[in-house]
């Protein structure tokens, strides 16, 4: 895997995307939607794929890479791994805008990434099934103004997206692009099995650099 | 949607990397699998922990423990029952038209049981995370079997390791790296004149074997017939010599091999001069993030492939059929803490699901285990930031040998500026009452003799029985793993997760190499 770092003006950065959010809001779609254009009504849960990439040119000179973590459902017990939202650069927190009590479980994820996360992650409420409330009013549960209001306060980024339609799923992650601190990205945002410091585990030549604690 | 299947095709309880690695495994066949922990972390024996938990296991009493749990649940059953008010109240405004809704604040939560780490190691969670500290004391062979497991699952897509600075084994109190090419062992210092071509000899013979080739072997040693004591012998190692390539490079903790057969002492020293010549250094290599990643990993893979995790879900009964095999295992719900009883034909467990259970499980011996933080680097070691050393009982009039593993924070398993350092070996007298004298050899070596403890110091020590199954578990499905090992690696490890492959499958464990990468755009 070789980073394109061609001219000189050109910036590349990449980083670890998680998601994060109650089972069946959506996050899976939501990614599906970003990486692929395709959109799966009966998706059950996550099988097959560990992580995808998706890059965005956020201009002529600057391409973002997000390597995006979806949970694999072991979000579902709450049993999911430390090792998952470790090092995240940013995190997607999903609700159902027609499943109220999924804001609530969204809340206590956004707690728990401040408590627990890297200091300066970046992070991003999407209200998704946005599709179903704009057909049927009366299916919404969670406010606009509401979501607002709770995303200005705990410092996110918010966007009401629905997975279906694509609307905003775009804008979510360029504007998670945009928000991202560009220029200090350090190793952590470069996390790519053997791309990494770590040996090469395919080859038998020695692969590792001197570590960088940073 | 979302609420646990009826009945699955492997329950695993546990999530030790024994049982995680199955789990992969067994998911990425297509079985349906369930695995449970009573834990709220991944790991079980073999996990790492952050500060805040190491201070919970080894600092806290039995009962501020205990206390801990039952906070947790009230915790949880209060933000329930909050959630559970709040959704009622919001939908009545909604009825009502009321836009004034607004949600009440919490209720007050009961105070933690037991008392934070020292400030020293950190103020809150984010810097407690810091810490990633291994409880059994193990790093990987680079060119061992679950090396070649990481690679062929594709676990290694996520996961870093990096090569251990140095093997070392002390003798009169000096650490020298283990010689494994011809050239080392010319300039070894562990070496003496008169062995440095014996010993030449020796590791010519290593590099060069290969089992199908006649013409590599030795014509007068037979590696089934000739015991390892023997073939010293034939090539004229001495007694210090084959002490060091007995204990520092087979990895044997004893003298038992002695009188085996050759072979398998034989074997052992070609993984560690193959693991030798991938990376460098040392054989070894250890992730980044300390050993819990590996569970945490293949936890990952079994749940990519729709394998289901339940943590803080404790084993409460296994369920028999009239035949006396398993027909299911009871647990509480994970979320609603409701008795659950889910049908399954196989379980694999972990022992220390039965302890006390005689019919279960037999111990076959105990380890003592140190784990120590330092605030300076391990003398005589180069200043490495990581290192294995290891103490020949010979030189400290023992039996077993005592084992140190050191890491550093380029490891990230704790903050800059302190090291993890494991001491370990078999407890020679259990009855003693005195288990941390047997390690004082190395805490001599790591500067913590006669007791002494730095400021920002700290010893957690532990004696851990180490128990294998009594039965093979064909009789009623209930597949037991073994305890992990005093060995410095995971070659043990991964023979278990073998043998319970084929007990459970009835066939050997073929790894189909996992091919595709992470999508790429």
């Amino acid at each position: 895997m070789s980073h394109p770092r061609s001219s000189t003006s050109q910036r590349f950065a990449q980083f670890k995307l998680v998601l994060l959010g109650e089972s069946a809001v959506g996050k899976s779609s939501l990614v599906l939607r970003f990486v692929k254009d395709q959109f799966d009504d009966y998706r059950e849960s996550t099988i097959g794929a560990a992580f995808l990439t998706q890059t965005i040119a956020l201009d002529e000179s600057t391409t973002v890479k997000f390597e995006i973590w979806d949970t694999a459902g072991q979000e579902r017990y709450k049993s999911l791994a430390p090792m998952y939202y470790r090092n995240a650069n940013c995190a997607v927190v999903v609700y159902d805008i027609t499943q109220a009590a999924s804001l609530d479980k969204a809340k206590a994820w956004v707690k728990e990434l401040q408590r627990q996360a890297n200091e300066n992650i970046v992070i991003a409420l999407a209200g998704n099934k946005l599709d179903l409330a704009t057909a049927q009013p009366s299916k919404r549960a969670v406010e606009t103004a509401e979501a607002e209001a709770y995303a200005r306060e705990a410092g996110l980024l918010f966007f009401e997206t629905s997975a279906k339609t694509a609307e905003n799923v775009q804008q979510l992650f360029t504007a998670i692009a945009r928000k991202l601190p560009l220029d200090q990205q350090g190793p952590r945002g470069l996390r790519q099995g053997a791309g990494g410091r770590g040996v090469d585990l395919k080859g038998g030549a020695a692969a590792q650099q001197q570590g960088c604690n940073c | 949607m979302g609420d646990l299947n009826e009945e699955y095709d492997i329950v695993v309880v546990g999530t030790g990397l024994t049982e995680c690695i199955l789990s992969g495994v067994f998911g990425s066949e297509g079985k349906k699998v369930l695995n449970i922990d009573a834990n709220s972390y991944y790991g079980g024996e073999s996990a790492s922990l952050n500060m805040f938990d190491m201070w919970k296991k080894f600092r806290w009493s039995e009962d501020q423990r205990r206390q801990e749990d039952q906070r947790k649940k009230d915790i949880e059953t209060m933000e329930n029952e909050e959630r559970e008010a709040e959704e009622k109240r919001r939908a009545a405004a909604k009825e009502a038209g009321d836009d004034s809704y607004k949600p009440l604040p919490k209720g007050e939560r009961p105070p933690q049981a037991g008392p934070n780490p020292p400030e020293h190691y950190g103020k809150d969670m984010r810097s407690w995370n810091q810490w990633h500290i291994s409880l059994i004391p193990k790093f990987l062979m680079a060119d061992g079997e679950l090396t070649r497991i990481l690679h062929q699952t594709g676990v290694t897509n996520y996961i870093e390791l990096l090569s251990v600075g140095g093997s070392f084994v002390v003798k009169k109190g000096v650490p020298s790296r283990v010689p494994s090419t011809r050239m080392e062992a010319v300039k070894s210092p562990l070496v003496s004149t008169m062995q440095k071509y014996y010993m030449q000899n020796f590791l010519q013979f290593i590099a060069n074997y290969k089992e199908e080739d006649a013409s590599t072997h030795k014509s007068d040693l037979n590696l089934d017939k000739n015991t390892m004591r023997e073939a010293y012998k034939i090539f004229g190692l001495d007694s210090w010599t084959s002490e060091f390539i007995g204990h520092a490079m087979a990895l044997y903790s004893d003298d038992s091999y002695l009188d085996r057969p050759a072979r398998e002492p034989i074997e052992r020293i070609i993984l560690y001069v193959k693991s030798m010549a991938r990376f460098g250094n040392s054989p070894y290599i250890f992730p980044i993030y300390g050993l819990g990643e590996l569970p945490e990993r293949f936890s990952f893979l079994s749940a990519v492939y729709g394998g289901t995790y339940a943590l803080n879900t404790p084993l409460q009964e296994i369920l028999y059929d009239d035949s006396g095999r398993v027909s299911g295992v009871k647990f509480p719900h994970p979320i609603t803490k409701e008795e659950t009883v889910i049908k399954t034909k196989k379980v694999i467990a972990d022992p220390t699901y039965f302890l006390g259970d005689s019919k279960r499980i037999r111990a076959t011996g105990k380890l003592v285990r140190a784990i120590c933080i330092l605030d300076h680097p391990v003398e005589g070691t180069d200043n490495v930031e990581s290192a294995q050393i290891i103490i020949p009982a010979s030189q400290t009039g023992r039996k077993h040998d005592i084992y140190i593993s050191v890491l550093s924070s380029v490891f990230n398993v704790c903050p800059k500026g302190f090291y993890l350092a494991s001491v370990s070996t078999v407890l020679e007298d259990p009855e003693g009452g005195n288990p941390h004298q047997e390690l004082e050899a190395g805490f001599e070596r790591l500067g913590l003799g006669s007791g002494r403890l730095g400021e920002k110091e700290e010893k957690f020590i532990s004696v851990v029985d180490i128990y294998e199954p009594v039965e093979d578990g064909t009789r009623d499905n209930v597949f037991i793993s073994r305890s992990y090992d005093a060995a410095t690696h995971f070659e043990s490890t991964t023979d278990d997760v073998k043998d319970i492959y084929k007990r459970v499958e009835g066939k050997d464990l073929v790894i189909k190499e996992r091919k595709e990468q992470p999508e790429e755009q």
